[in-house]
């Protein structure tokens, strides 16, 4: 009995420190580049976004492919590399960790820029402004402010601002209990938690807000949590030609006019 | 990073790992509160009995649990049953496990040689009371290798309630890998832990395999 138990402790010992030695060189190894070079002999510029985001990334029914003005954004910059374009759908929550390790060339998924965020990855010039929204069922009426959303339960795109903002001012004050916050890995699973009455409201940025109220019936937008947060585009912080490469492609399309187009094409 | 973020969420980490022996324990009691029945059921001589517990094995094994999550969270309001997170992935998982423990029993007592019955039966004792006298302890002891099995298994399947927004180790991670963006450690770390409770479980259900071992038979040395 004895030897079996030492052996245990031993086996466990073993993980624990194999995997802690392991993580502190995380940020070390396996990481891989990407660049303007890369991604030219590549040919391909891979991107990633995290779908159920209207009008910035969703599900097109009859081309089973993801659209909107990421999507177009994304396009756009592949086409201006002259690369061909791969767009990979993912968590939310992903997508940053994806980009430090090179997974992903870029992801574009309506991310506001944090200083957060900055720590770890690199954005773009923003290229869209948005704040925070509470949905709510159309025929409620007891929820109309952020007081109001005390001891209720809410659904979150799980590391969205909007989930950080949830965090902050409700349950790390106590308003709210943890557990009901209802936290999904897509927007649009935090939708459907709304709609199947299963959470009181929904905290979600603003635009998509409006485009679900506008896309499904029955909800309505109670209140706009003003944030003033600017989206941009996710990159690895090594890669600063890309950076600048895309920099540049937003300046010139904000100067021409293609980026109000473009905006106005999908709201 | 790396290191401190492990260090400055272990009790997050804690809670995590907490819920998720909770979901587990309580989805191995509701699989084998079902299963043994559903198991015995699959060797009923009754037609009826015996067609019924085996649609439930076949359809629910062999249907993907996390399709079953998601029908069990997000298909059952459409019917009018509204179950929080928790309540709808102990049932989701319990209910999966529930037609492998059937199996795994329907294995064991079918793995008790006929003889033991028939000695049973001709010392006067009834179906029933071979059964439960005889054959099931039997039984018992020949199904522990293959549900420890089933545990350990059990145990990592929890992870995909994590889909359902219910505050089990898995969903910790990718909440910590949300603010942290460092997944290698994050689920490095996490998988450490689960590695922790499937070992545990295994060197657990061993001891009870020599402990219930009956001198000279079956598995046990």
């Amino acid at each position: 009995m004895i030897g079996v138990k030492r052996k245990a402790w031993a086996v466990i010992g073993v993980v624990v420190v194999i995997s802690l030695i392991a993580s502190s060189f995380a940020g070390c190894i396996g990481e891989r580049e990407t660049s303007v070079d890369i991604i030219k002999s590549r040919g391909k510029l891979i991107v990633g976004t995290s779908g159920g985001f209207p009008p910035f990334e969703v599900i097109n029914e009859t081309t089973q492919q993801l659209e909107g003005l990421d999507i177009d954004l994304a396009y756009r910059i592949g086409q201006e590399l002259g690369v061909t374009v791969e767009i990979r759908n993912m968590d939310f929550a992903a997508l940053i960790g994806a980009v430090k390790t090179g997974m992903i060339d870029m992801a574009i998924a309506g991310m506001t820029i944090t200083e957060e965020r900055n720590k770890s990855v690199a954005f773009s010039k923003p290229y869209f402004r948005a704040d925070q929204a509470i949905v709510v069922k159309a025929d409620r009426t007891d929820i109309n402010s952020p007081a109001d959303l005390a001891g209720k339960k809410i659904a979150v795109n799980q590391g969205t601002t909007g989930d950080f903002w949830v965090d902050e001012n409700l349950v790390a004050t106590g308003l709210v209990a943890e557990q009901d916050v209802h936290k999904f890995g897509f927007a649009s699973d935090a939708l459907l938690e709304l709609v199947a009455d299963r959470v009181d409201a929904l905290v979600i940025d603003s635009p998509v807000a409006e485009m679900y109220v506008a896309r499904t019936s029955g909800l309505k937008v109670v209140y706009t949590i003003v944030t003033n947060e600017y989206y941009g585009i996710c990159m690895n912080k090594n890669a600063v030609e890309l950076i600048e490469f895309v920099n540049d492609l937003i300046e010139e399309m904000e100067a021409s006019g293609e980026m109000q187009a473009l905006i106005d094409k999908w709201f | 990073m790396g290191l401190e973020i492990i260090a400055n969420n272990l009790g997050f980490f804690l809670k995590g790992a907490i819920l998720t022996l909770e979901i587990s324990l309580a989805a191995i009691a509701l699989g084998f509160a079902l299963g043994v029945p559903m198991g015995l059921a699959r060797i009923s001589r009754v037609l009826p009995v015996r067609a019924l517990a085996t649609g439930y094995v076949e359809a629910l094994r062999g249907t993907p649990l996390l399709v079953q999550i998601f029908i069990v969270y997000f298909g059952l309001p459409s019917i009018g049953i509204y179950l929080d997170p928790l309540v709808s992935g102990i049932l989701a998982v319990g209910l999966n496990s529930a037609a492998y423990q059937a199996e795994i029993l329907r294995g064991g007592i079918q793995s008790v040689p006929k003889g033991q019955m028939e000695a049973a039966r001709s010392m006067g004792m009834t179906y029933g009371q071979s059964m439960r006298r005889v054959v099931l302890p039997q039984a018992m002891r020949l199904i522990i290798p293959p549900m420890t099995n089933e545990f350990i298994i059990l145990i990592k399947d929890s992870s995909l309630v994590s889909a359902i927004s219910v505050w089990e180790l898995t969903l910790v991670a990718k909440e910590l890998n949300a603010k942290y963006f460092d997944p290698f450690t994050i689920f490095l770390f996490v998988a450490a832990v689960y590695f922790i409770m499937t070992f545990a479980t295994s060197k657990i259900l061993r001891v009870v395999e020599k402990k219930t071992a009956i001198p000279g038979f079956g598995a046990g040395d």
